[in-house]
């Protein structure tokens, strides 16, 4: 068992580590043929792995409904969703297949009822979620910026620069605005954002090689 | 009550008053109506530079890796820079990387552009099917290989909209318009193994993470946001969604610098009182 | 005749780089195994906060909500994420405290399943483990964000962390936190949304220190001698940049060129 559970996967993890280190090295066609394939085991294992997911969603709202725990119309709501597009997807397909020529047009393509389901009510509400930023930024800064020490006064008048010159009205009011705002963005902001960049890509390259390895098991959920 | 549930209410009322106000002042200026000078920063610039310097039948990849939820703030760019390369007689192949939800997207803004210029679908411009993973890697070596057919089930190879691209160094520029990270993506494995000319458009929160990249020439330029979209309209002189939205983004960032104001005043008579 | 080539030898630069990086990197971890006291790491404040979130949740009976970020299992935030829920969760486990951990990812809902179980079971209460308090909830960005601002709001919890990467819904969720009086503790490299966590937020980990907190929670050698070789990676790259930039400034450009791509 641990066999299959540790030793399995580190050897996978080491094989394909040093593959594909020497893959990103290697134009030749056959490289690339292997990377190709490669794609697409990453397609498969992640729609397999989903399904993981939509276990575990359904049990929790399956626990929901049974306890009656507060709330538990909402979980009724989860199943409907999960059912109509199951149905969405699945039903297009099957009536075609079952037709001498194709009447419903299926898949994610453009007047399917997936697509249409996606259109009319998921691409507006994440639209409104994505809106609800601007409200929740307004209330944030309204809260937290305060002249509280000489630091947070620099960035409080920098934020109020380049709120100013990301708007025509900065650029009326005089033309240093913008200039002041690209400068902010392109000297200090560069200067802060590679420093933390250099940090961020030796620890990803240093993960990669302990995962390589076999030094770094966590993504196995095990030290 | 405790001091602990006053806060907390006292936040919530605070939150809500701010609520307000923001609604009506978005609502409010959506009925101003004004023409104002908005002259393009040096990074916008660049994009549309570029795209005036391509001769015609150049060919362009044009990435809609956003989610319909940044719609609105990205989808005017990539329907201005779909416009531009069409205005140039451009060949544009739109793709994504990011999800398929992005593909019906990507054909309402391509074919409303199309239609705008009388351009053919296959000769002058094509849309690729969403493929997920290292499809970008496969693309360096073999276009064919990464997508053996377009949106419609075509052989790609057999499209006159490919002639002469066998992988993406023979593009001759690519615009990812991004709502989530895929721009380094394009950066490392684009720029670094097929040596592409790329440029970017993303959500105005997201520019700041790019500039590293400007000045690295990783980037020839940079559209962030909704403010540097509407700067891209004024120089394709097609005032549309981005420029009129401008006057609500104003209103909304004048209230929030307001907001702050009065929030220090506040902050300040507080800390001369104790 | 094969015409193709064998070795891309444009990315030169890229090998060297990454042979002297990875080699910098393996050789303080072997040091660091076989001398662990050879290590120093600095304290990380935010961490202490850690203590009294678990602490906070103990005494009012409220759970602790953990997130693990928006990217999949392989991005090097999520897994500083997991490592520190393992460590989070052994103190939970101690304190007798509940966990609640709504995943975006399957993949990581699993990890994170077996890195609590483990945690459990090495705090020496199996018992308590609840498999269903770690649960999948949606791999679309604002559903997710909907969901956990709904749990935040219905179940109170007595402390937050945000450990790992996020996009445009970290404010959505921070704020709604802000809300609710919870203790707020964030570790994102994401630095985009850095700044909304630090006005939402108790303590934020910014960067590197994400990672430096799964080392320095866990005392393991293996993870304080790679933050000690990717410090000297860091000296390096900054070395030559300082002689890069008085270089060019004298107008000598050769070290520019070997890094510009022809």
């Amino acid at each position: 068992m641990v066999f299959l559970k540790k030793q399995i996967p580190l050897l996978i993890a080491l094989v394909t580590g040093i593959i594909f280190i020497i893959q990103f090295f290697v134009p030749h066609p056959a490289s690339q043929n292997l990377q190709a394939w490669v794609t697409k085991w990453i397609s498969i294992v992640t729609g397999t792995a989903l399904l993981l997911g939509l276990t575990s969603l359904i049990y929790l709202h399956y626990q929901k409904v049974k306890n009656k725990t507060t709330g538990w119309g909402f979980s009724l709501v989860v199943f409907l969703g999960v059912f109509i597009s199951l149905m969405a997807g699945f039903l297009p397909t099957i009536i075609n297949w079952l037709t001498p020529s194709p009447v419903l047009t299926a898949g994610m393509t453009k007047g399917s009822p997936l697509i249409w389901i996606f259109n009319n009510s998921i691409a507006p509400l994440q639209a409104s979620m994505f809106s609800l930023i601007a409200f929740f930024m307004a209330s944030a800064s309204f809260r937290a910026f305060r002249i509280k020490n000489i630091q947070a006064t620099v960035l409080l008048v920098s934020a109020m620069i380049i709120m100013l010159g990301q708007i025509p009205l900065g650029g009326l009011i005089s033309s240093a605005i913008p200039d002041t705002m690209t400068w902010i963005l392109t000297v200090p902001n560069i200067a802060v954002r590679r420093a933390i960049l250099f940090g961020v890509t030796l620890g990803a390259i240093a993960t990669s090689l302990k995962i390589i390895f076999g030094i770094e098991q966590s993504y196995l959920g095990s030290k | 009550m405790s001091n602990s549930k006053q806060s907390i209410h006292k936040r919530y009322r605070a939150r809500w008053i701010i609520f307000a106000l923001l609604a009506i002042t978005i609502l409010a200026s959506l009925f101003i109506k004004a023409d104002f000078p908005f002259p393009a920063a040096q990074v916008v610039q660049n994009v549309y530079d570029k795209i005036e310097s391509l001769p015609a039948g150049s060919a362009v990849v044009i990435a809609f890796d956003f989610s319909p939820g940044a719609a609105g703030e990205l989808e005017p760019m990539a329907l201005a820079m779909v416009r531009h390369c069409f205005k140039k007689d451009l060949r544009v192949i739109g793709l994504t990387i990011w999800d398929a939800p992005a593909v019906p997207i990507m054909e309402d803004v391509i074919k409303q552009a199309a239609t705008e210029y009388q351009k053919k679908d296959g000769l002058d411009y094509t849309l690729l099917p969403f493929k997920p993973g290292l499809i970008y890697l496969t693309m360096c070596q073999d276009f064919y290989l990464a997508y053996p057919k377009d949106y419609r089930d075509q052989p790609t190879r057999e499209l006159p909209v490919f002639h002469g691209i066998k992988n993406l160094s023979d593009v001759d520029y690519v615009f990812d318009i991004a709502s989530l990270s895929t721009i380094e993506t394009w950066i490392a494995y684009g720029k670094e193994k097929a040596d592409i000319e790329l440029g970017a458009a993303c959500t105005a929160v997201m520019a700041t993470d790019y500039y590293p990249f400007l000045q690295s020439k990783q980037l020839n330029g940079l559209v962030g946001g909704l403010g540097a979209i509407a700067q891209y309209e004024t120089l394709l002189q097609k005032k549309e969604r981005a420029y009129q939205a401008m006057i609500p983004q104003s209103a909304v960032h004048l209230l929030i610098i307001l907001l702050i104001v009065i929030g220090n005043l506040i902050y300040l008579k507080q800390r001369k009182k104790n | 005749m094969d015409l193709y080539p064998w070795f891309d030898s444009s990315q030169i630069d890229v090998l060297i780089f990454v042979i002297i990086l990875s080699g910098l990197i393996l050789y303080f971890i072997r040091r660091a195994k076989k001398n662990p006291d050879s290590v120093y790491i600095r304290r990380i404040s935010g961490l202490d906060r850690i203590e009294e979130a678990i602490g906070r949740a103990t005494e009012l009976g409220k759970p602790l909500l953990y997130l693990n970020g928006l990217k999949e299992m392989s991005a090097v935030s999520t897994i500083a994420a997991t490592n520190i829920l393992g460590q989070v969760t052994k103190k939970i486990a101690l304190y007798s405290s509940e966990i609640k951990v709504p995943c975006y990812d399957p993949v990581v809902m699993s990890v994170a399943q077996e890195t609590v179980h483990q945690a459990y079971l090495e705090a020496g209460r199996p018992d308590a483990f609840r498999k269903h308090n770690i649960f999948f909830i949606s791999n679309d960005q604002f559903a997710y964000a909907a969901a956990v601002d709904g749990i935040i709001l219905r179940e109170q919890p007595a402390a937050i962390l945000y450990m790992g990467y996020y996009y445009a819904e970290s404010l959505l969720m921070a704020e709604t936190g802000v809300m609710t009086n919870a203790i707020q503790i964030a570790g994102t490299d994401a630095i985009t949304q850095l700044p909304f966590f630090i006005v939402t937020c108790d303590a934020t980990l910014m960067g590197e220190e994400l990672y430096a907190a799964s080392a320095y929670l866990s005392k393991e050698p293996s993870q304080l001698g790679s933050l000690k070789g990717q410090d000297a990676g860091k000296l390096i790259i900054l070395v030559i940049i300082l002689i890069g930039s008085i270089l060019s400034t004298l107008g000598i450009m050769w070290l520019t060129d070997i890094f510009s791509k022809a």
